[in-house]
């Protein structure tokens, strides 16, 4: 698994990492270097008197470091894969040190007990146990359904023209309600109401959308129980009561594949890290979506970014619209991508394609998306993707990155992946001969 | 459906519609319910429905390609992103100019970070133009606030650079003209001159102190008594100044002549009693600015001293180290050390003032700095050799290290690794930070030396960045100089 240095710098947890690994990267801060086809390692001098022993795993995204932080990876790891990425004359082969060997043996097990685990489960789970609590959680959520239904006849029937005058406090209260009521998605779809009401003048008919769009989750939950099982766990995701990740390994089929990593966004709220990673597999031909939380630091344990390949075993979320997975293995990295994975031609085809998503599962916010030939360019302070055909879409992008992604282009069509809302497209990477070009930074 | 919402159903009872084949969906429920169900619906089918237009604007053309720009893949592309990130000037200038001298552009993706540094900091554009490229330029032309880029790629030679460049821009056109065609471009800037703002007058009249010659008198002399701004007319008075057979500089000459007479190789020196008639149409100040301790006798001497040609006091038959000795123990010491000063920085090419006027010592060592790079670069370097050498100050040290700002030269590189041991006991923070600049300063035959460094914590971080900036630059021309 050769990393690049572009790689290496999006996995660092934050800016003060990355300097701080910049200024590791001189071979003589390490008294030991290695590597062999399995691992790097190295002992770092630190500001103790016992060095600090790092080690990379090379067929497992993953590594280990002697060094009191919690940062994830930690600066001593970070300067490690960059003296490997820059100065790899510095680090000879060799046979790893014990300590080195016994973590990666270690590592091997924990895979495999996890995995063996997750087949046990598999076996002993209690159905009947389960069922009750699902049935008593379900009763709590549709009277915290019922209750809100009622706010939401009450908003209509008073008339909604009097919402920018409203504090903040009379959209907080009711949400709040639906967090005790276990509907937390509720709660959560009253804040984005709330946010809509500034957003300027067409304001009404995006709350009026909003209120429309709460109230058919009410109706569904009402119904939970004569809707098809796929779209309950749909239903149940937006409502913020999502299947436990035990469950998910232990009840839904393993999809063994060699996934490339054809996004990756970073999002922070009240100190909570999201990373969504978006995987493509190359036999299956299915993407993948992983979810991945980190309280404080932007720190996450399996190191993934753009353009690696991994060979792993995923689990999906059960949904009418498959996407949402989990790794249910260690991945082993895998060589790159040999032939391009396919794009929709036009934007045609990717609306019908979202279209169609919809009508599985109407509560879809988001859908992978890949594209050839499509040209970004800016008109009148306008951000616009161009297909072949002259049809044009908005760009969802960051400041510094439209300007990246019209460098990368420079006007002539490119291969681009990303993530469509019905509306706009927010570009996560642009691909040119099978590796990315530009990748989103944020 | 929207208005019935903003209203109330309990104002507005019409039951809500969608369309035929949906209404069937909204049966059997109160008008509330029925408003919410039917907003549902249709925000799924509008979400779904979605169309976006086929627009006829024509589409911008795209980049030409530019076959000298660096490809991602290069192992230069992650060095020079790391470059533009942590924004240290003098390590950009360098890269830009080592890539400019192999005819090389900046990789696509680094383009709208150098952009954006070109914006925020005017000294780097000069240097980033050139590897900005033609993708920079299209790129600069769709964002006005990267104006000066729109010419990237192109050379100070080129005319488009007088006609659509930025005031800097077309200072530096004129000045590139005045080697080949100095009356040519005198010409260009007297006719564009009655239509600039003061400010842009102010930056291109300076070009003319190239190749300057008695032909441009007339009309520099037309800006001496003609223009509304004060700060060109003191511009055309110190052109003037350098062509000793002007009307100005005889003027000049004259008034100072009744203030300055010798004999026997004795300077008397009698400052002016009153501020003459026509001297301010001649851009000369009769009040000094606040803050000058001189009385008023004391500043129009200054005055005269700066801006009458230096040849003349040749003339007195005493070299200009005899003069500025005695200059220097007058009881007008003051207004006329600070008057040569002033005339030797204008008035260029006057090696040997230049010296004398160093070797005069007493000046502040940053003045000091500024006069050695008026030189000629031969002898700038054995003013800065002298003053690496003697000077065991650290702090001193520090600020040569972080003034002289040209290409050292291997002996002034050798001083001032001797004294290294002297200035790094010193522990002076201020030579802490000139550290990492001194690594930029090594001339590129000596990177590959290790030094031998005293092992003091204070320095450790320092030290770390001056090795990392000189891998950097091996790198650079390791693989530039292929």
């Amino acid at each position: 698994m050769n990393l690049t240095t572009d790689q290496i710098v999006a996995m660092a947890p934050d800016d003060a990492s990355l300097k701080a690994a910049r200024s590791l990267t001189s071979p003589a801060k390490w008294p030991l270097l290695g590597q062999s086809s399995d691992a790097l390692w190295g002992e770092c001098q630190g500001s103790g008197s016992k060095p600090y022993q790092v080690s990379v795993d090379l067929t497992s995204p993953g590594s280990k470091c002697t060094c009191p932080s919690r940062k994830f990876p930690c600066k001593h790891a970070l300067g490690l894969l960059l003296i490997a990425a820059e100065k790899p004359a510095s680090v000879h082969q060799s046979d790893p040190p014990p300590w080195v060997t016994d973590w990666l043996t270690s590592r091997r097990q924990k895979s495999e007990k996890k995995v063996a685990a997750a087949s046990q489960n598999r076996e002993t789970a209690d159905p009947e146990a389960a069922a009750k609590r699902t049935a008593k959680r379900l009763a709590r959520m549709k009277e915290g359904g019922e209750e809100l239904a009622r706010w939401l006849a009450d908003q209509v029937r008073g008339g909604i023209a009097d919402y920018p005058r409203k504090p903040s406090s009379f959209f907080t209260a009711i949400a709040a309600r639906m967090v005790d009521a276990q509907t937390p998605g509720l709660g959560n779809e009253i804040s984005r109401l709330e946010s809509m009401i500034h957003t300027g003048d067409g304001w009404p008919r995006h709350v009026l959308g909003q209120l429309g769009r709460i109230y058919l989750l009410i109706e569904a939950l009402r119904r939970f129980e004569s809707l098809p099982v796929p779209l309950q766990a749909d239903l149940r995701a937006e409502l913020g009561w999502p299947l436990d990740r035990e469950e998910v390994l232990a009840t839904q089929p393993l999809v063994q594949d060699n996934w490339t990593v054809l996004g990756q966004t970073y999002a922070e709220r009240d100190k909570l890290w999201e990373r969504r990673t978006w995987l493509w597999g190359q036999t299956t031909r299915k993407m993948a979506l992983l979810l991945e939380f980190a309280y404080g630091n932007r720190s996450f344990a399996i190191t993934l970014a753009v353009g690696m390949r991994i060979k792993a075993s995923l689990a999906y979320f059960p949904s009418v619209f498959p996407l949402r997975a989990l790794l249910a293995d260690e991945a082993i990295g895998a060589s790159p991508l040999s032939e391009p994975f396919p794009a929709y031609p036009d934007f045609d085809s990717c609306l019908n394609a979202f279209a169609d998503a919809l009508s599985g599962n109407p509560w879809l916010r988001t859908l992978p998306v890949a594209l050839d030939g499509v040209t970004p360019l800016l008109r009148d302070e306008f951000w616009l993707l161009r297909d072949l055909t002259g049809t044009e879409l908005r760009l969802q992008q960051g400041d510094l990155e439209k300007w990246q992604l019209l460098a990368e282009s420079s006007g002539r069509p490119v291969r681009v992946f990303g993530e469509f809302n019905g509306r706009e497209l927010r570009v996560l990477s642009s691909w040119e001969q099978g590796s990315p070009a530009f990748v989103a930074t944020s | 459906m929207v208005s019935t919402a903003l209203l109330g159903t309990a104002r507005n009872a019409a039951p809500v519609s969608l369309s035929r084949l949906l209404d069937p969906l909204l049966a059997g429920t109160d008008a509330e319910f029925r408003l919410l169900r039917a907003a549902g619906i249709s925000e799924v089918v509008e979400a779904a429905a979605q169309q976006p237009p086929i627009s006829s604007s024509p589409m911008l053309a795209p980049c030409p390609s530019d076959p000298l720009q660096i490809t991602s893949a290069s192992e230069l592309t992650p060095l020079l992103a790391r470059l533009f990130e942590e924004g240290r000037p003098l390590l950009i200038e360098e890269a830009c100019e080592l890539l400019a001298n192999a005819s090389l552009c900046l990789p696509s993706r680094l383009i709208p970070r150098a952009l954006e540094l070109g914006r925020n900091t005017s000294s780097l554009r000069a240097a980033l133009r050139p590897v900005l490229g033609k993708r920079g330029a299209w790129i600069a032309a769709q964002n006005p606030a990267w104006k000066f880029a729109l010419l990237a790629g192109t050379e100070a030679a080129d005319r488009r650079w007088w006609d659509e460049g930025d005031s800097m821009q077309r200072a530096a056109f004129l000045y590139e003209l005045r080697q080949t065609d100095p009356s040519g471009a005198r010409t260009l800037l007297e006719q564009a001159f009655p239509g600039e703002t003061a400010r842009a007058r102010a930056i291109l009249l300076p070009a003319l102190a190239r190749s300057l010659e008695p032909d441009d008198e007339p009309f520099i002399a037309s800006v001496l008594s003609a223009d509304r701004s004060k700060e060109v007319r003191q511009i055309a008075s110190r052109l003037l100044s350098r062509l000793p057979d002007s009307e100005f500089a005889r003027r000049m000459t004259g008034r100072l002549q009744s203030s300055v007479s010798h004999a026997q190789a004795r300077l008397a020196i009698e400052p002016p009693q009153a501020f003459g008639a026509g001297w301010s149409d001649d851009a000369l100040e009769e009040k000094a600015p606040a803050g000058l301790k001189l009385g008023d006798r004391g500043w129009w001497l200054q005055q005269l001293v700066s801006l009458t040609p230096l040849v003349w006091w040749e003339l007195l038959e005493l070299d200009p180290a005899d003069v500025l000795s005695q200059a220097a123990k007058s009881e007008w010491k003051e207004p006329l050390m600070a008057g040569f000063r002033a005339a030797i920085l204008s008035q260029q090419d006057n090696v040997k003032w230049t010296l004398a006027f160093l070797k005069q010592g007493g000046l502040e060592h940053q003045d000091a700095l500024r006069l050695a790079l008026t030189l000629p670069p031969t002898d700038a370097h054995s003013v800065f050799e002298e003053i690496l050498s003697t000077s065991g100050d650290s702090w001193l040290a520090a600020q040569v290290i972080e003034s002289a700002n040209f290409k050292w030269s291997p002996s002034s590189w050798h001083a001032a690794k001797k004294q290294l041991p002297h200035w790094l006991v010193q522990q002076d923070w201020r030579f802490r930070s000139a550290l990492p600049v001194l690594a930029c300063r090594i001339p590129r035959q000596f990177l590959h030396e290790s030094l031998d460094w005293p092992d003091i914590p204070f320095f450790a971080e320092a030290l770390d960045e001056f090795y990392r900036i000189t891998d950097q630059r091996k790198t650079l021309y390791r693989v530039l100089s292929q």
